[in-house]
């Protein structure tokens, strides 16, 4: 068993929590034991209520902050994270870094599920990778963060009632212990049902269609109605899509969509938005904007964001 | 010929090497074929796939409008010339002229396909910068002056050898929309008035009061160089209206979205294997704050433009 001590990952959250990013030989540790507490995770993790569902990250870290400051900080508030902590943003390592040592010190206050961005192939394009590089010199540490990766649970099923996925569902399940039987700790494949969980969009149609975004499908609301009365679900809750007003239901509320990146990539003007489940299970909503900028810091010669100039 | 005219001094300074850089950037990739814009790029560097995919529309657009002029232009070059032989007692030559150019490969990847023949079109590039910038050939101008003068513009024009009853295809590419509303009409209607067998191609933001709006006019204004037209024409339909208002005979005007989602199937899943594009929301957010505009005039009514379209 890795070794790290509570005063330890207590000053490192602390540094983190200021934007500062720990050292390459801290971040090898911190992987290690998060890799020993995730692989007991099953690809459907159970979790208490009470417990507050957060959308896609992304990298921006101080809207992070700024969540916490909304939601409440943790541990004192159970936090469920469904995914896309990483890339487009400009603090990728602070974030996950941050999230991942909350989750190796209060391992039962915080669920982190995998998001299609926490892959290898996907953070080559879209920033972690280089954001890596730049940060520590070389890519150690993204090989560390990648490799925790493939641990992350696929889902998480709060009380029984709530199911909680990245993207959303897949031809290939039907009901949960199919996705209990999955193989979950490898890269994202570019199909199969994996690959859907973390990629595919609900959409308003009958049955499945192609997905414009070349990996998982568009599902209906009636293939929506099937999936949870067959597995006894109330609400399946999901991230992946950029909703302007931070929470989006379908389906007769049989589906919600939660965005947590305010101003999303610093361009979109969106708000953000977490789900607060009481212990009965009930909902409700806090809307958030970006953090103001002078807590910011001062964004050194950040690149702005890209138009078509 | 190609006449080039560059755009403001800041904006220019500020947009034109970045412009290049993701033409560049997105012709390496593979979505267009560019043999020349690496030319005109200092450096390397990498763009997400929304920003490549945008500038393969918008190339794309552009690139479509030059070849349904000229063969416009060809299709009826029999009658027009005996024309301008009457007149000029030589053949009548199309010209494209392209304000606010900044580093700009559009004559040279022209010249390399054939499609520009020695006789037949002079393409002149305008740049809106203060200084001796300037280049002359047979078939290509580069030349500076301060647009939002129109007077300035003609003499510029006028020393370029630019022949005002050709037909001619301007072309700006967010230029016009860095100016105040009044200097932008003001080069509308100039080039309305004087060259009576034209077509006046525009790409520029719209939607400047919605959430995204709002945060680019923002963005881009951090940049040095604001949206001074964004908020007076923030729709296609007062686009329109605008060119319409400057004697313009027709105008068409359609969202970048609209044209991207006109595009032939084929093309689009070709363009859709070069790169995964996971920013399927924002790309119909920004998609939808960039519009294309088309306005032709043919004061002989020959009906030269009639088959015209943005989207093709």
């Amino acid at each position: 068993m890795t070794s790290i001590s509570c005063s330890d990952l207590d000053r490192q959250i602390e540094q983190l929590l200021r934007c500062e990013y720990i050292k390459e030989s801290e971040v090898k540790i911190l992987c290690a034991k998060a890799r020993e507490i995730l692989v007991e995770e099953s690809n459907v993790q159970h979790v208490d209520a009470p417990v507050t569902i957060c959308g896609d990250i992304h990298g921006q870290f101080f809207d992070l902050k700024e969540l916490f400051n909304v939601g409440g900080e943790c541990p004192d508030t159970n936090y469920l994270f469904m995914g896309d902590f990483v890339d487009r943003g400009f603090y990728s390592v602070e974030t996950f870094l941050l999230l991942l040592a909350l989750k190796v010190r209060y391992p039962d206050r915080i669920t982190l599920i995998r998001g299609n961005h926490e892959s290898r192939q996907i953070t080559q394009v879209y920033g972690f990778y280089d954001e890596c590089l730049r940060k520590y010199g070389s890519v150690n540490v993204w090989r560390y963060c990648t490799e925790v990766f493939d641990y992350l649970s696929l889902s998480a099923l709060i009380e029984g009632k709530t199911f909680c996925v990245h993207g959303g569902l897949s031809p290939s399940i039907t009901t949960l212990d199919q996705i209990r039987t999955i193989d979950r700790k490898q890269e994202i494949p570019h199909d199969g049902s994996m690959c859907d969980l973390m990629w595919s969009d609900p959409e308003d149609i009958d049955g499945w269609g192609l997905s414009p975004r070349g990996a998982g499908y568009l599902f209906g609301g009636d293939i929506t109605a099937q999936f949870n009365q067959t597995n006894n679900i109330e609400l399946i809750a999901r991230a992946h899509q950029l909703v302007m007003e931070g929470y989006k239901y379908m389906f007769n509320e049989s589906l919600v969509t939660v965005w947590s990146a305010p101003n999303y990539c610093y361009r979109c003007g969106n708000v953000a938005a977490i789900l607060e489940l009481d212990e009965n299970l009930n909902r409700s909503f806090k809307i958030f904007d970006a953090a103001p900028q002078e807590t910011r810091g001062v964004p050194a010669k950040k690149p702005p964001p890209d138009y078509f100039l | 010929m190609t006449h080039e005219v560059e755009r403001l001094e800041s904006t220019s300074d500020t947009c034109s090497p970045a412009i290049a850089l993701c033409k560049s950037i997105a012709s390496s990739k593979g979505y267009y074929q560019d043999p020349f814009i690496h030319v005109f790029v200092s450096r390397s560097g990498s763009r997400p796939p929304l920003i490549n995919r945008g500038h393969y529309a918008r190339v794309t657009a552009v690139r479509n409008v030059i070849f349904q002029f000229l063969e416009a232009c060809g299709n009826n070059s029999d009658d027009s010339s005996s024309e301008s032989d009457l007149a000029h007692g030589q053949n009548l030559r199309e010209q494209i002229v392209i304000l606010g150019s900044g580093l700009d490969s559009t004559f040279f990847y022209l010249k390399n396909m054939s499609k520009i023949d020695e006789s037949e079109e002079p393409e002149t590039e305008v740049d809106d910068k203060e200084g001796d910038l300037g280049l002359r050939t047979r078939e290509y101008t580069l030349l500076s002056c301060d647009m939002r003068n129109c007077q300035e513009l003609e003499a510029a024009l006028g020393s370029a050898g630019v022949d005002f009853s050709a037909p001619t295809l301007f072309i700006s590419e967010c230029v016009l929309i860095y100016m105040k509303p009044a200097e932008g009409t003001r080069i509308i209607e100039w080039a309305a008035n004087l060259f009576p067998c034209s077509i006046f191609f525009t790409y520029e933001q719209i939607h400047p009061h919605d959430p995204f709006g709002k945060v680019m006019a923002q963005n881009i204004s951090l940049r040095g160089c604001p949206l001074l037209s964004f908020e007076a024409y923030p729709d296609c339909d007062s686009q329109k209206q605008r060119y319409l208002e400057a004697t313009w005979e027709t105008c068409e005007a359609i969202s970048m979205q609209d044209f991207y989602d006109g595009l032939p199937e084929e093309e689009k899943s070709r363009v859709a294997k070069i790169e995964w594009l996971d920013e399927i929301e924002e790309w119909k957010m920004i998609q939808q704050h960039y519009c294309f505009i088309l306005a032709t005039k043919d004061a002989e009514g020959r009906k030269l433009w009639a088959n015209l379209k943005i989207s093709t």
